[in-house]
């Protein structure tokens, strides 16, 4: 019995190895790309230590593309999706979770159905739409998606669902307002779950390739993805200089997985997928 | 406060979704149905659904969707259950706050990037896999992953895989979790094996979130976009043949290459009710049955 658990606990260590070598080898490659020359790149590609370290990729990165122009638009659209998704779907939560009303069920599973068909197949309708409003070129379209997400009200009701009613009652006793309500005892009492649906609109958003590539026409109001995709395009041959973009930008993304919390921090997108 | 003012303040609070929805959401749905329906000139027709339903290049989109969507079933979930089972066993201990962000990485990668390196990784000429091969002596002839249309949905799947294989894992993980360890040690005493335990007790109370994972990959299936796009971008061929020509990707070649609003508009609904169409059997089929 024992050696059977020491023989089991060798291979589940062996193939969680597997895994996560499998995961985590595209990352390694690319950083290792970043510092080789082309001409390393094409003869040893497998070599993941760079003989000969070089930072010419950073510098062709910044003088083909307005790399940090393009870095802070993406950071400005999806810092705006981030809050404004936190507000309104913080707002929705609360009218779900605190009050009871004619409706309410019905209401809710409206949202879940608009979970229902990808909104890419409305690509043409709402392009039109855009455009005829004049937002064709702005960050509006960028925005609005991500706040009228179904997914995310539904992770913010389940935590905003926590906090104890008693606490709203003596509130109203004392003679506060619902919008006062909210703001001091709702949000206080949620905000590690709205900070969740903060950063994870922050990072779908800095992801964001399609609607982007749709609506910017501009390079200098470009997001960081299609800068790089402008880049990848502009060098057929070369490629440092693509995978040292691509370094550059993972760099938020993986900054605000480490500072956030690992742990705490997948555990409540999973509270929130589970119940969806 | 008067009685009718405190009925309405629950609306107020939800009413943002309903608006910004309405604006966005379902006035674009409703309008779109009138463009498809409409030639460029702006007369009625229904000319476009027809030459969707005759457009042998839809249909083959719809059928690379179709293959990468049963290989994401049946390849990367259960691989993913797999991981899942390991993560949930006793040997795991500590370590899995670590492996949970490993896992989860992958998923919050920009398209771009995961394009960009697959490239090299896949890529015929002093790509990384066939240099690998070669070194090993598997092959003498570097395999064309992006180029034959046989290794098209192949490649794809293997990018899935990276990119969808720790999450999914992850979803599974929190499904384990939820079952009591009780039922697993009631039904060892009753004798059950490790195989019948699992396959009458662990799968049966994974549904639940097993249905939402098989939704997600087929949705994700048809919206296929970013990782093919970044990967083969020449002329209007998606892949040698079409091979790598996903619904989303057709779309947006008739939008925005052909300039053909009005058939790219009835395409976007016949795509939306054969997606209604699948998840609706995806449904029946994971009923609680009686």
């Amino acid at each position: 019995m024992r050696k059977q658990r020491i023989f089991s606990n060798v291979i589940f260590h062996f193939l969680l190895l597997i895994a996560a070598g499998f995961i985590l080898y595209p990352f390694a490659f690319m950083i290792s790309g970043t510092f080789k020359t082309d001409l390393e790149m094409n003869r040893h590609i497998l070599r993941l230590i760079p003989e000969e370290i070089t930072f010419d990729n950073f510098k062709t990165l910044f003088n083909t593309i307005p790399f940090w122009k393009q870095f802070f638009n993406s950071m400005l659209v999806s810092t705006a999706a981030a809050f404004f998704t936190m507000f309104v779907d913080g707002l929705v939560a609360y009218g779900f979770t605190r009050f009871e009303f004619r409706g309410k069920g019905a209401l809710l599973s409206f949202i879940l159905a608009t979970m229902l068909i990808p909104p890419q197949v409305l690509m043409v309708p709402q392009f039109q739409m855009y455009r005829s409003m004049g937002l064709f070129g702005s960050y509006v379209p960028l925005v609005i998606p991500a706040v009228v997400n179904a997914s995310g009200i539904f992770l913010l009701c389940q935590i905003m669902g926590q906090v104890p009613k008693d606490l709203y009652e003596s509130a109203m006793i004392d003679g506060y307002g619902e919008l006062r309500i909210f703001l001091k005892i709702a949000v206080p009492l949620s905000k590690a779950g709205i900070g969740i649906q903060g950063v994870l609109t922050f990072m779908n958003t800095w992801n964001d390739f399609m609607t982007p590539l749709i609506y910017l026409n501009e390079e200098s109001r470009y997001t960081l993805p299609i800068g790089l995709m402008r880049l990848q395009n502009f060098y057929k041959i070369s490629y440092g200089a693509p995978l040292a973009g691509a370094l550059l930008s993972c760099l938020p993304v993986i900054l605000i997985l480490a500072v956030v919390g690992q742990k705490y921090f997948v555990k409540g997108l999973m509270a929130g997928a589970v119940k969806g | 406060m008067n009685k009718r003012k405190k009925k309405l303040i629950p609306y107020l609070f939800i009413s943002p979704f309903f608006i910004l929805y309405a604006i966005f959401g379902l006035y674009p749905a409703l309008a779109g149905v009138l463009t498809s329906f409409q030639t460029k000139t702006g007369s009625f027709t229904a000319e476009n659904y027809q030459v969707v339903f005759t457009d042998d290049r839809f249909w083959k989109a719809i059928s690379n969707a179709f293959t990468y969507m049963l290989g994401s079933i049946f390849i990367i979930l259960p691989v993913a259950l797999l991981a899942a089972l390991m993560l949930n066993s006793k040997f795991m201990g500590k370590k899995s706050g670590f492996v949970s962000t490993v896992f989860f990485v992958p998923n919050v990668t920009s398209v771009i990037v995961v394009g960009i390196v697959f490239k090299l990784i896949l890529r015929t000429n002093n790509g990384m896999i066939n240099t690998a091969l070669q070194a090993i002596g598997l092959t003498d002839r570097p395999i064309k992953f992006l180029s034959d249309p046989m290794w098209a949905i192949p490649s794809i799947l293997l990018i899935g895989c990276w990119r969808y294989f720790g999450i999914n894992s992850l979803y599974f993980l929190s499904g384990l979790q939820a079952i009591p360890s009780e039922l697993g040690e009631a039904a060892r005493i009753d004798g059950a094996g490790r195989w019948k335990e699992f396959w009458y007790i662990t799968l049966p109370l994974l549904k639940p979130i097993m249905t939402y994972i098989v939704f997600v990959a087929i949705t994700g299936s048809f919206a296929m976009f970013g990782e093919v796009l970044t990967l083969v971008q020449n002329g209007s061929a998606v892949g040698s043949r079409d091979s790598m020509l996903f619904p989303i990707i057709y779309l947006y070649n008739t939008m925005f290459k052909n300039n053909q609003i009005n058939c790219a508009a009835a395409m976007g609904y016949v795509l939306a009710v054969i997606l209604v169409v699948i998840t609706t059997v995806q449904r029946y089929l994971f009923r609680e049955k009686e």
